[in-house]
């Protein structure tokens, strides 16, 4: 196991474009029972996972490098929490040296104080929601932090120790130009981020944002204004020193996001808390008995299993906090669905992952895992594709050109 | 057989009107059918029809009835389509009768099938029945609907039998109006040989089957047999009867309805209408009423993939074995490729083909929108007939173009009777007449192009009215018209399936719309795509579908990466159903844009 992922599915408030499954916590003693209940549940769910005993004992180079708490907003809860929710997982896995462990926060959840706790009990990357530096913006997304509070928490956690931060940014908003745009990426920048994330806004069915759109009260950002966005973005990131690694995120070279790139290269992670998807070994799935109670998505009629299974399963939990509450108290793994993966379906994502990576999937390392050179399992598309100017050849790497990333969904439903 | 004893009767009514379950009851009421084989609408063999709950194609059941007056009864209920396109098909039936059940539901009253299928009946000289369905539901008005029976179909209001073929109320009494109203039949079995084929259908092992209803003389095993009309010999192989499976029997008398296999190779060689007689001893005349039945409605149906040009072919071949009346033959679109023109009775004819194209034999199509028949006279005296806009002659070649028109009755609600006129209007209608059937609701007559009908006319009258008008009409012939070709042109490739023949003076709102609806149908593609509309080679309409310029999905769903995959697999799904035109990928959905005729 490489990488872990820990979901706090809670927030201070949800904002107007969220999605995500998370929900704000009630205030006063109701929401610190919810918490104190549900991370008792996390670590049940934890010590379910860790039974298999090879986690203990690990082969060399399975050692845990990865650790993320992901939200909703992980700093709703306090920090001696979180920290002691760490120290488990570091009672239960082995780490290894160069571990990554991020935490996300919400500006307005965090000071300096608990900053430096939280740094002490060993995370050591920062990923801050930002979003915007501009009020209006922030108020339209809905976010409860203002400008201030992003420039004191970076500050803040620069204090408490933390020299690993990211910012995520969101683009594209209503009625957004590209010289407002320019403002917010200057003023991130401003504050020397090691990472920035900056995703264009997708408007979610079901959010109020998407419901304003719809009913007219706001306009889709116009889309030349996007791909002008698009473009100052990669413009003023390397100007910083940032170097674009993936369709939407960023980094100063060495420091790219550990985590998200055991996703993009389609590797193995054990993903913990309601609503979490994880990619394991199925000897590490757990017992049968239950597994044939899932929602099966990838059996052939009649039940028998296709020949061409590689081992591996692709699972969600339960997003609902009560079902996934009341399944780990019974015992159960708390899984809304799983998945036995096949070669084809393996090698698919491992393409589409991988290709949202400025640098491409690595020739050698797709061979070594397929069998076969990328050519040989994708050699038309990839001639129509180059021909179309989406996607170029190296000797080590195939990747997206400029016009590919901006086109991936296009050019990635080719290959599924 | 004592003919006294046999009674040979039908149902008709409109659409929805409750026919196919008042079957299944008749059918448990006498026995039938083992009440633990019964299922709903059991007559209604395909499952097609099931699911849509129509009755597309004719199953005969013979029943055995004791009555009240201690005989035993022959019963021969002769099913029948309840929708316009096949109307030929009930007038056959009807002819093979003596007598109608004519249902209307209690919660709707006559609408205009009703009153169609009842002319149809009292055409054909046969003895009525009014029976008022549905009674059970508690909004039914039967008082209401029988007196509007009485005033729309001069049928006395007092004589309606009332019954529920959901519940089995009052079947059993129908049954005993059946046996006491419905006149036996009074052939001779002394005179030359008289059977009027009223359907037919294909079976893999004996051949093509004809349905009959014997008048005079009798047919048996090893006849030597004619078809008046097709003059063409054939030896009767199998005499039987329906059960409502089909049972060999050695004789069929007068007045009997059964069936007989003669090893025909095709439906074709039984054609509904025909009379068959005694090749040794012919009768002196066929019965009346034949017509060679013509398609009225025309497409072209195309392979998604050219690969399955030929699947397409043998799979057509196996549905006309069954169904004498669609036509189809091979044409080559210059957008499309290979396919076939095909012709069909009506919409719903066509509709059930593609259906059953697509999902019997798993072909995945591109139909373009249909169109009627036209006749042009050309300078030279010469009048030709076009199924196909793409043969539509140059202007200056012709003297005039006709089109066929129709008698169209609708019955509304008279507070929509205001936009059923206006829909008429804007269709070219020309008004015939109007008539209350009640101070609720009201019947209008328009003539108007069958053309327009085709267009997407019976959603919006359904749409209009809330669903509570009815339709029924009838080609009534052809009409001159100032009727142009409109083409379109996608991406400077002219689109020969996007072409249709319009009025002229809808040309442009109608092009207008057409672009449009293009635009919004037509994907982004990696360049522009510029659409445009024209007519005699003169633009009218144009619009362009930018090229796509970002498409990219850019969050990671906190690892959940089968969200993702999701996402493009829909998007790789929604290319198998498209067809590339020149460099552009056009989807299904936009050949039948052209049926759209306004912005409603």
């Amino acid at each position: 196991m490489l990488a872990l992922y820990l979901h706090i599915p809670f927030c201070l408030h949800k904002c107007r474009y969220c999605a995500f499954n998370s929900q704000p916590l009630p205030p006063g003693t109701a929401g610190d029972r919810l918490v104190h209940d549900y991370l008792d549940s996390l670590r049940r769910e934890l010590e379910l996972a860790a039974a298999a005993p090879a986690r203990r004992a690990p082969a060399p180079g399975s050692s845990l490098r990865s650790i993320y708490f992901g939200g909703g907003t992980p700093t709703v809860i306090d920090p001696p929490a979180l920290c002691s929710l760490l120290k488990s997982l570091k009672l239960q896995f082995h780490w290894a040296d160069e571990i990554e462990i991020t935490v996300e926060a919400n500006p307005a959840t965090v000071d300096q104080a608990r900053l430096t706790e939280l740094r002490r009990a060993g995370f050591n990357r920062l990923s801050l929601g930002a979003q915007s530096f501009n009020a209006l913006e922030l108020q339209l997304l809905g976010r409860v932090h203002g400008v201030a509070d992003i420039y004191a928490a970076c500050r803040d956690a620069r204090a408490a120790g933390f020299d690993n931060l990211s910012l995520d940014l969101i683009y594209g908003l209503p009625g957004q130009t590209a010289a407002a745009w320019r403002e917010n990426l200057e003023q991130a920048l401003s504050l020397c981020p090691e990472h920035l994330s900056a995703y264009g806004l997708k408007l979610e069915p079901g959010t109020p944002l998407a419901a304003s759109v719809t009913a007219g009260v706001l306009a889709e950002c116009d889309e030349n204004e996007q791909l002008a966005m698009w473009s100052e973005t990669q413009r003023l990131t390397s100007a910083a020193g940032l170097r674009r690694y993936e369709i939407s995120n960023y980094a100063r070279p060495g420091r790219e996001s550990r985590h998200n790139l055991a996703y993009w290269w389609n590797e193995p992670y054990l993903a913990l808390g309601a609503g979490a998807a994880g990619y394991i070994r199925r000897s590490e799935a757990g017992g049968q008995r239950q597994e044939k109670d899932l929602p099966k998505t990838d059996l052939m009629p009649g039940g028998r299993p296709p020949a061409s299974e590689n081992g591996m399963v692709r699972y969600a939990n339960y997003d609902d906090i009560e079902a996934y509450m009341a399944a780990v108290d019974r015992g159960e793994r708390p899984r809304a669905w799983e998945e036995r993966e096949t070669v084809l379906q393996e090698r698919a994502d491992t393409v589409m992952m991988g290709l949202r990576l400025t640098g491409g999937l690595d020739r050698a390392a797709f061979q070594a895992r397929f069998g076969h050179p990328f050519e040989f399992f994708y050699g038309e598309q990839l001639e129509v594709m180059t021909g179309d100017g989406l996607m170029a050849a190296s000797d080590q790497a195939v990747f997206l050109t400029e016009r590919g990333l901006l086109l991936s969904n296009y050019v990635l439903s080719h290959f599924i | 057989m004592d003919q006294q004893l046999i009674r040979n009767f039908c149902i008709i009514a409109h659409i929805d009107h409750g026919k196919s379950t008042l079957a299944d009851r008749f059918l448990e009421v006498t026995g039938t059918v083992d009440p633990r084989l019964m299922m709903d609408q059991l007559l209604d063999q395909m499952d097609l029809e099931r699911e849509r709950g129509i009755t597309i194609k004719l199953q005969p059941v013979r029943m055995r009835y004791r009555a009240q007056d201690g005989r035993e009864y022959i019963l021969n209920l002769i099913d029948t389509p309840g929708h316009v396109d096949f109307s030929y098909e009930v007038s056959r039936s009807l002819a093979a009768c003596e007598g109608a059940i004519l249902v209307v539901d209690a919660t709707q009253g006559v609408e205009a099938q009703t009153i169609a299928n009842a002319y149809l009946a009292v055409e054909a000289g046969l003895e009525i029945i009014p029976v008022i369905n549905k009674i059970d539901i508690p909004v039914a008005e039967p008082d209401r609907v029988a007196q509007e029976i009485e005033d729309v179909l001069g049928l006395k209001a007092d004589s309606v039998l009332r019954v529920s073929a959901k519940e089995g109320w009052g079947i059993q009494e129908l049954l005993e109006a059946v046996i006491a109203q419905v006149p036996p039949p009074v052939g001779d079995a002394a005179k030359p040989l008289q059977a009027l084929i009223f359907d037919s259908h294909f079976d893999s092992y004996k051949g093509a089957i004809s349905y009959i209803r014997v008048f005079n003389g009798s047919v048996r095993r090893a006849l030597e047999i004619q078809m008046m009309y097709s003059g063409k010999n054939f030896e009767i192989g199998e005499v039987g009867i329906f059960t409502p499976a089909m049972m060999p029997v050695p004789e069929l008398g007068p007045g009997e309805v059964g069936y007989l296999a003669a090893s025909l190779k095709n439906v074709e060689d039984t054609r509904v209408g025909d009379t068959i007689t005694d090749a040794a001893k012919p009768a002196l005349a066929p019965l009346p009423g034949y017509r060679q039945v013509l398609p009225v409605v025309y497409c072209g149906m195309y392979p998604v993939e050219p690969e399955d040009y030929e699947n397409l072919r043998v799979a057509l071949g196996k549905l006309k074995l069954n169904d004498a009346s669609f036509q189809y033959e091979p044409e080559t679109s210059a957008a499309l490729g290979f396919g076939f023109r095909s012709g069909f009775l009506g919409l719903l004819h066509m509709e059930i083909i593609q259906e059953r194209l697509e999902r019997e034999y798993d072909l995945d199509l591109v139909t373009t929108a249909p169109n009627v028949i036209y006749r042009v006279i050309l300078r030279n005296g010469e009048v030709t007939t076009i199924d196909n806009p793409a043969n539509w002659p140059e202007p200056g070649e012709t003297l005039s173009i006709e089109e066929p028109f129709v008698k169209a009755t609708v019955i509304t609600p008279t507070e929509h009777l205001g936009s059923v006129l206006e829909l008429m209007q804007e269709r070219r209608g020309e008004y015939k007449t109007m008539n209350y059937l009640s101070p609720q609701r009201v019947q209008v007559v328009y003539e108007l192009p069958l053309g327009e009908i085709i267009f997407d006319f019976f959603d919006r009258l359904k749409s209009r009215t809330r669903g509570y008008a009815s339709l029924d009409y009838e080609v009534t012939g052809y009409r001159p018209s100032e009727l142009v070709k409109l083409d379109c042109v996608v991406h400077g490739e002219p689109v020969d399936a996007l072409s249709v023949i319009v009025h002229r003076d809808k040309a442009d709102p109608r092009a207008r719309v057409l672009v449009e609806k293009l635009k919004e149908l037509i994907p982004r593609q990696l360049f522009d795509v510029p659409i445009q509309a024209c007519t005699d080679g003169r633009i009218i309409a144009r619009e362009t579908v930018k090229a796509m310029r970002k498409n990219v999905l850019e969050k990671c769903y906190g690892g959940d990466i089968t969200r993702k995959r999701k996402l493009l697999e829909k998007q790789k799904e929604g290319k198998r159903r498209m067809k590339q035109v020149g460099k552009v990928q056009i989807p299904q959905a936009a050949f039948l844009a052209v049926l759209r005729v306004d912005k409603e």
